[in-house]
């Protein structure tokens, strides 16, 4: 019976660790497929250089089957990049949720399309069904992208908010701090504490409406050549470093803080 | 009148033929020089000598090490608290972990592919 007691909680130890590195075990995953997805896009090349070379029967068959299997390796390995930024989102811990449905909605969307895109290729009977399944997915292509490049914007969003969260919280507990003790130090001090909790607040309505403007950049994210949408990443991710910016000044006035009520003088 | 007697008669008139003397090989003067020389090193050596003597070295200062006081600073009635500990602990790690934040994950650089098939 004891035995029976301690077994959930021996196997809640035992999956724990694989709970943690989910994200980690999709990384490895998609190295995985992008090694394969490497190895079989060279098989291609060859056999597609030998066909137009030839145009024998032979190395049109031989194309043929490596054509198929490229484009199958690609479907998989698209998805388990798709795969990786879900995980990374049921990692997160700093979007709303409503935020981080709407990006899963998307993954979802891609993951959706890949798995049609997958059964065409499945049923491809020549090169010209080949040509016509792969500009299936460049027709499509840049709208994945888009979705993958706004995931990251929002997963970098989300890693923002966890600092702003414990940075408000540190604040709150320095405000509390000196409202108890208020009266125990020189008027002149006192004065001086108010006004860097002032100049804290400030930084800190800086960094929301620098998280503000990344969220609206995000949300309207678009490009429809992948250089557009590099470059609106780009845009995003120099505001996310501002942001940071700003968090790393408002902590640091936050340390200045702490120190001046460790001291009375 | 003799002839031989009209010769030594005429002898002291006659000019005396010189004898070259040896020129020195070192002139006069320039053995002074050298003398005096010698002697004014020697006078300076000993004057030198005689000053050490007088005046001993003075040995060389060192300068004394004076330590900035520390300003004795006063901990307040909240530094003992568990709350402000506490604040404090958080706010160091916050630092820390900032600073640590990559805005930039390399481990989602989105794939990049070659789509066209090229037949």
């Amino acid at each position: 019976m004891k035995v029976l007691k301690i077994l959930p909680l021996v196997l809640l130890l035992l999956l724990v660790p694989h709970v943690v590195a989910s994200s980690q075990q999709a990384y490895q995953d998609y190295l995985f497929q992008f090694d394969i997805y490497r190895q079989k896009y060279s098989e291609f090349t060859v056999a597609k250089n030998e066909y137009l070379k030839f145009k024998t029967l032979t190395s049109q068959t031989t194309a043929l089957a490596k054509t198929i299997a490229m484009l199958s390796q690609r479907d998989l390995l698209l998805r388990a990049y798709l795969l990786l930024l879900n995980e990374k989102l049921n990692e997160d811990r700093g979007l709303l949720s409503i935020d981080r449905v709407t990006y899963q909605t998307l993954l979802t969307n891609e993951v959706v399309f890949l798995e049609g895109h997958s059964r065409l290729v499945t049923s491809i009977a020549s090169l010209e069904d080949a040509s016509e399944t792969s500009q299936q997915l460049e027709s499509h292509y840049s709208i994945l992208q888009a979705s993958m490049r706004q995931t990251i914007g929002g997963l970098s969003l989300g890693q923002l908010i966890v600092y702003a969260r414990v940075f408000d919280t540190a604040l709150a507990d320095a405000r509390a701090l000196v409202d108890s003790s208020r009266g125990t130090f020189s008027p002149q001090k006192q004065a001086t504490i108010d006004r860097w909790i002032l100049q804290i607040t400030n930084v800190r309505s800086l960094y929301q409406q620098k998280q503000e403007q990344i969220a609206r950049l995000n949300a309207q994210f678009k490009g429809t050549s992948l250089d557009e949408q590099n470059s609106n990443l780009s845009t995003i991710k120099k505001n996310v470093a501002e942001a940071r910016q700003y968090l790393i000044e408002g902590t640091g006035y936050l340390g200045e803080l702490v120190d001046a009520l460790r001291y009375e003088d | 009148m003799d002839t031989t007697e009209q010769i030594i008669t005429q002898a002291p008139n006659a000019p005396v033929p010189q004898v070259p003397q040896p020129k020195p090989v070192f002139p006069l003067w320039g053995a002074a020089l050298i003398a005096i020389l010698i002697g004014g090193g020697v006078l300076l050596t000993w004057r030198s000598f005689q000053q050490n003597e007088g005046f001993p070295a003075l040995p060389t200062p060192t300068p004394t090490v004076v330590p900035t006081p520390t300003p004795i600073r006063t901990l307040s009635a909240l530094a003992s608290q568990s709350a402000f500990l506490s604040l404090a602990t958080n706010v160091a790690s916050l630092s820390t972990q900032l600073r640590n934040f990559v805005t930039e994950d390399p481990s989602l650089s989105p794939p990049v592919l070659d789509l066209p098939l090229g037949f």
